[in-house]
C-alpha cells in the first residue's frame, strides 16, 4: 500500500529535524525550535507535512511549512502524526488510561522472532519459568526442540519450570511429562 | 482394478482376516448372505431406481463411480482407473463439498483435465461419508477406505469387494441417483472465477443479488488484484522497541478498556483480529462493532483486518465475510486475510498511541471472561509510533472489496492458488496475470 511507505518514523529524529529546518530556511520560513513537524496521512493514500493548529468538529486545521492554514476534513484523513508529545497528551487523551507499570520498556515482535526471542530468555533464566499456553506442538525437532531442551537445561540446573496447559494438548504434553522424568524441577498443571 | 485387487491382497491378509472376520460376519449376516459370482438372493429394496441395463459386449460402457469422502491422493487414483485406458469411456466421481477447499481443491481439480466427469453434493444430508465404486456393471468395492494414502499405508481400514452384477445395478443407480438430484457438476475454481468477476459476481460466488453496494465515500478504494506472486509475502515486519506505560488486563478487564478506547477516539483505530464471533446471541461483541461503526460515522478512520480460513467449509468465512459486508457499509475499511498466511493476531491500536495486544478475540466468552482464561496488556504510549500501523495494514489481505461477490471470488482464487503444486501455481499466475494486465 503506497500510503503506507510513508507512514514509516525516519531514521532518527535528528535527521528529520535537520531536513525540516533545511526545507524551511529554503523556503524561507523561520524555525522556531527544533519540533518534528505534524504528519497528515490521507486515506487516499497522500500525506503531507507541516502543522496541525487545531482538531475540532471534525476538521483539522493544517498548514503546511510556509503556506496558509486550510480545513481538512477528518474523514479524508487516516491520522496525523503530530511531532510532539505535548499536543499527543493534550489532543489524544493518553492520561485518561491508567496503567500499573510506567515507563516501561516495550518490545514489539513479529511471529519469527518470537521463538528466538522465547529461547533466549529460557536460556538465561535464574531462578523459575510459568509458562501458560492454549496450545503446544510437539518438542522433536525446529524452534519448539530447542526450547523443551533448553526448558530441560534449565530445570536439571535448578530453576522451577511450570507448565500450565490446557488437558487437550496431550502430545506435547507427553513430551513435557518425558521431560519431567528426567528434570525433577518441572511441574505440569492441566486442566 | 489389477492395482486395486493387489491392495485388497494386502487386506486380506492372515491377520486382518483373524481381526476382522467375526465383524464381517456380523455384518453379512445382518445384511445380505452374498455369495460373490453366483449370487441370485432376493430383491435388493428398490429405494432408487436402477440403473438401466446396457447391452452386453459393448465394453465402451462401463460405468466407474467412485465416491470418496476424502480424496487427496490423485496419483492413486489414476493409478487405479485411467481414463480412456482398456476401452473405459466414462468415468464419474461424486465428490463430498469438503473437496472444495484446501489443498483438495487442488486434488480434484485434476480429474476434469484428465477426462473425468466430477460431481459435488449438494446437501441433502451433512456429507457424502460412503466410499464406494461401481466397476463394469459387476464390481462393487465399499468401506472405510478413502482413497487418500494415509488409508492405504498406515490405516486400519476395511474393504469389501463383491463380483455382483446385480449389487452392481444396485449401486449404480443409487450413485446415479445422488448424482442426479444432490449433486452439481464441479467447475474449475479459477477459469470461473476469472470469467466471473467481470460478469456476474454475486451470482458466481453463490450468493444472493441484492443490488449494488453503495459503500460511503469516506472509504479508501480497492480495485482487483493485479500481482498474485506476492499474496502471502509478509510486509517489513521487524521487530522494534518502544517505551510507554504498560497495564496488565486479563479476563474481563478488557472490555471496558477496549470500548473506552474505542469510544474516544479522536483519529483512528487500527484492528487486527483473528476471530470475531458475532453470533446471534453475542450481545457484547455486536455492541464493540457498532461501537467500531459509530466511531467511523464520526469521521475517526477504522481499519479492521479479519482472518480468513484456509477453508472455506470453515464457519469463520462466512462470519468473518458477513461482518465485512456490514460494517464496509458503515463506512468501517474492513479488509480479510488472504488465506495461506494465517493472521492469529489480536491487537487493536487506537490514534497510534493506546495499543490492546494480547489473547482476547472478539468473542462473547473473551470479552465476558464468562469461561475462558484470557490475558492482554494496554500500551499507553507518550508519543504516536507509527510503525503498529506499519505492521497491521502490512498484512497480506484480499485486495479487491468492492463488494461481497468481488471479494469472494478473490478468496477463491487465492485459495484454489495456495492448493495448487509450485508449478501448476506459477502457469496459473502467469495466466491469470495476462489476463488482468490494464
Amino acid at each position: 500500500m503506497k500510503w503506507f511507505s510513508s507512514l514509516r518514523r525516519p531514521r532518527s529524529r535528528q535527521q528529520t529535524v535537520q531536513r525540516i529546518g533545511l526545507a524551511m530556511a529554503i523556503l524561507g520560513v523561520p524555525v522556531c525550535g527544533q519540533a518534528e513537524p505534524d504528519r497528515i496521512f490521507f486515506r487516499d493514500g497522500s500525506s503531507k507535512q507541516g502543522r496541525v493548529v487545531a482538531d475540532t468538529n471534525g476538521v483539522y486545521t493544517f498548514a503546511e511549512a510556509g503556506g496558509p492554514t486550510v480545513p481538512v476534513r477528518r474523514n479524508t484523513v487516516r491520522f496525523v502524526v503530530y511531532g510532539d508529545e505535548k499536543t499527543v497528551k493534550e489532543r489524544l487523551g493518553i492520561d485518561a488510561f491508567q496503567a500499573q507499570c510506567t515507563d516501561t520498556d516495550i518490545r514489539i515482535l513479529p511471529a519469527e522472532s518470537f521463538g528466538a526471542e522465547i529461547l533466549q530468555q529460557v536460556q538465561s533464566a535464574k531462578k523459575f519459568i510459568y509458562m501458560t499456553t492454549y496450545s503446544l506442538s510437539g518438542s522433536e525437532s525446529g524452534r519448539m526442540g530447542e526450547i523443551f531442551e533448553a526448558l530441560k537445561e534449565r530445570a536439571q540446573a535448578g530453576v522451577k519450570v511450570y507448565l500450565i496447559a490446557p488437558a487437550f494438548t496431550q502430545e506435547a504434553v507427553t513430551d513435557f511429562r518425558s521431560l519431567r522424568r528426567s528434570a525433577k524441577a518441572l511441574h505440569q498443571v492441566s486442566f | 482394478m489389477t492395482r486395486t485387487a493387489r491392495d485388497t491382497l494386502i487386506l486380506r491378509s492372515r491377520e486382518l482376516a483373524a481381526l476382522y472376520r467375526g465383524r464381517l460376519e456380523v455384518l453379512l449376516e445382518q445384511a445380505y448372505r452374498l455369495e460373490t459370482e453366483s449370487y441370485e438372493g432376493p430383491d435388493l429394496p428398490r429405494k432408487f431406481p436402477e440403473a438401466k441395463d446396457s447391452p452386453r459386449g459393448r465394453r465402451d460402457e462401463r460405468l466407474v463411480a467412485p465416491r470418496m469422502q476424502a480424496f487427496t491422493d490423485v496419483r492413486r487414483a489414476e493409478s487405479y482407473f485411467t481414463p480412456g485406458r482398456d476401452g473405459i469411456e466414462r468415468f464419474l466421481q461424486i465428490a463430498d463439498d469438503t473437496m472444495l477447499s484446501g489443498s483438495r481443491l487442488g486434488t480434484l481439480q485434476q480429474f476434469p483435465d484428465a477426462g473425468i466427469a466430477v460431481v459435488t453434493l449438494e446437501l441433502d444430508r451433512a456429507s457424502l461419508h460412503l466410499k464406494t465404486a461401481v466397476i463394469d456393471e459387476r464390481v462393487v468395492i465399499t468401506g472405510s477406505h478413502n482413497w487418500t494414502s494415509g488409508a492405504a499405508a498406515r490405516n486400519v481400514e476395511d474393504l469389501l469387494i463383491f463380483d455382483s452384477p446385480q449389487l452392481a445395478r444396485y449401486y449404480t443407480g443409487y450413485l446415479d441417483y445422488i448424482a442426479e438430484t444432490h449433486a452439481k457438476p464441479f467447475a474449475e475454481i479459477a477459469r470461473d472465477a476469472v470469467d466471473a468477476v467481470d460478469t456476474d459476481p454475486m451470482a458466481a460466488a453463490g450468493l444472493r443479488r441484492r443490488g449494488e453496494v453503495q459503500y460511503p465515500a469516506t472509504l479508501p478504494d480497492t480495485v482487483p488484484r493485479t500481482r498474485f506472486r506476492d499474496v502471502n509475502a509478509k510486509g517489513d515486519n521487524e521487530a522494534f522497541s518502544v517505551r510507554g506505560h504498560v497495564e496488565y488486563l486479563d479476563d474481563d478487564e478488557y472490555l471496558p478498556v477496549v470500548r473506552e478506547m474505542i469510544n474516544t477516539a479522536r483519529q483512528s483505530i487500527l484492528v487486527s483480529m483473528y476471530h470475531v464471533a458475532a453470533r446471534r446471541r453475542s450481545e457484547t461483541v455486536h455492541e464493540v462493532l457498532k461501537e467500531l461503526g459509530d466511531a467511523a460515522k464520526n469521521g475517526v478512520y477504522v481499519y479492521l483486518v479479519l482472518n480468513m480460513p484456509e477453508m472455506q467449509s470453515d464457519s469463520q468465512h462466512e462470519t468473518h465475510s458477513a461482518i465485512a459486508e456490514r460494517l464496509r457499509e458503515r463506512g468501517v475499511d474492513v479488509r480479510l486475510n488472504a488465506p495461506g498466511a494465517l493472521l492469529h493476531e489480536k491487537v487493536v491500536v487506537v490514534d497510534l498511541c493506546k495499543i490492546l495486544i494480547g489473547s482476547h478475540n472478539w468473542s462473547e466468552g473473551a470479552l465476558t471472561g464468562d469461561g475462558v482464561y484470557e490475558s492482554s496488556a494496554l500500551l499507553v504510549l507518550p508519543r504516536q509510533e507509527p510503525r503498529f500501523a506499519h505492521r497491521l495494514v502490512g498484512h497480506p489481505i484480499v485486495s479487491d472489496m468492492r463488494n461481497r461477490g468481488t471479494w469472494e471470488k478473490e478468496l477463491s482464487l487465492l485459495r484454489h492458488l495456495d492448493s495448487q503444486s509450485t508449478d501448476q501455481r506459477d502457469a496459473t499466475i502467469i495466466r491469470l496475470e495476462q489476463e488482468r494486465q490494464p
